[in-house]
């Protein structure tokens, strides 16, 4: 069963620790054993695939060499028989029976490498591809253990903390809170910020004599020398 | 990157103009760290718990339970989740146990930046989620 299906399982069979259930200790031991072994045995499958492939390429030469000496051997009767020595040609077409004979032997032999050189190449295929599929369910796995433990710590160790005593609501609420100070505070600070530039403004302008201009000493003086 | 790099690197790290908050979580006191959690400034309720595999970084961020949710809305709720998660990039609705969550991965060798940028994008996403799912809550 894929570990998806497991989870499902799980999940339908009412389990509420979803996580815990699947991810068994030995769940990741498991996967990780079997990805070992596959790995093992696929390394342990090329040995012998490249030993094979040595032989059956051996096993190639060899009957490539002894179809060369027939051909050249059938070359030679002809030329005898050409000659008229039939005692030669019959020599010579023995020596062709003794290396189709031997070529006879070799074929099967030859063909049997062949036939082990794909299945050893099936084999490694199969293995990386099963190492692939438990690579994808160990990552899973780990997922959902992580996640669990990612739960179960937080619940365990930062229970007294406001990320589980405060419901949903309340942290919603705190946080539009805390926007809505800060979205004031800026406020507050540009109100202070346009006041402050206006009464700069307003000290430059009495300073240049429009506006308001201050009663001065002198003025107070002239005013009262007049009554 | 492993977890303990990742808290340090992370720790005080800015972006996009917010500053984040690592407290690593030891499971087992062996000194192992096994889970992060992320604070986004301003997003104090809603820290994420960040894990790893060897292929990929999780971030989980806590919704609401669900003897938080009005139970007659319960199958609605599911159905919305279900839609909405295809509106929210790179983070999924999920529910873990009885604790409905926001959930993103991503591969183990993302860029510190782009780590960051997800981490913020998650509370945002985490809040906005929740922000709409209000009605379905007790």
């Amino acid at each position: 069963m894929s570990i998806l299906k497991k989870i499902v399982t799980a999940i339908r069979g009412g389990a509420r620790e979803v996580g815990e259930s699947v991810v068994d200790a030995n769940a990741i031991r498991i996967l990780e054993q079997e990805i070992h072994d596959q790995q093992d045995a696929i390394a342990k499958a090329k040995d012998a695939l490249t030993e094979v492939m040595a032989d059956e390429s051996k096993t190639g030469r060899q009957i490539n060499a002894i179809k060369d000496r027939i051909a050249e051997h059938e070359g030679y009767a002809s030329q005898a028989l050409e000659k008229g020595d039939e005692a030669l040609a019959l020599e010579v077409a023995e020596k062709i029976a003794e290396y189709e004979n031997e070529l006879l032997e070799m074929q099967p032999v030859y063909d049997g490498y062949k036939t082990s050189v794909a299945t050893l190449k099936d084999q490694i295929r199969k293995a990386e591809k099963s190492i692939q599929e438990h690579k994808r369910e160990l990552s899973v796995v780990k997922t959902t253990e992580r996640v669990q433990k990612a739960r179960v710590s937080v619940n365990s160790s930062l229970s007294s903390g406001v990320s589980k005593s405060s419901a949903a609501r309340d942290s919603l609420n705190r946080i539009k809170e805390r926007q809505q100070r800060l979205d004031d505070k800026i406020k507050a600070s540009e109100t202070l910020n346009a006041e402050n530039s206006d009464a700069d403004l307003k000290a430059r302008l009495s300073e240049a004599g429009i506006g308001e201009t201050k009663s001065k000493a002198n003025d107070i003086l002239e005013r009262l020398k007049k009554k | 990157m492993e977890l303990k790099e990742l808290a340090i690197q992370l720790s005080g790290y800015v972006q996009d103009g917010f500053k984040l908050d690592v407290l690593p979580i030891q499971e087992n006191g062996d000194g192992e760290i096994t889970v992060l959690q992320v604070i986004i400034e301003g997003f104090d309720e809603l820290p994420i718990f960040v894990t790893a595999t060897e292929e990929q970084i999780l971030c989980v961020t806590n919704l609401f339970t669900q003897d938080e949710v009005k139970p007659d809305l319960i199958d609605e709720l599911h159905q919305t989740m279900l839609r909405l998660s295809i509106n929210i990039p790179l983070s999924s609705l999920g529910l873990i146990d009885d604790q409905y969550v926001l959930f993103g991965a991503m591969s183990i060798n993302t860029l510190l930046d782009n780590i960051a940028h997800e981490l913020v994008t998650q509370s945002e996403n985490a809040f906005e989620s929740l922000e709409a799912l209000e009605e379905f809550l007790n």
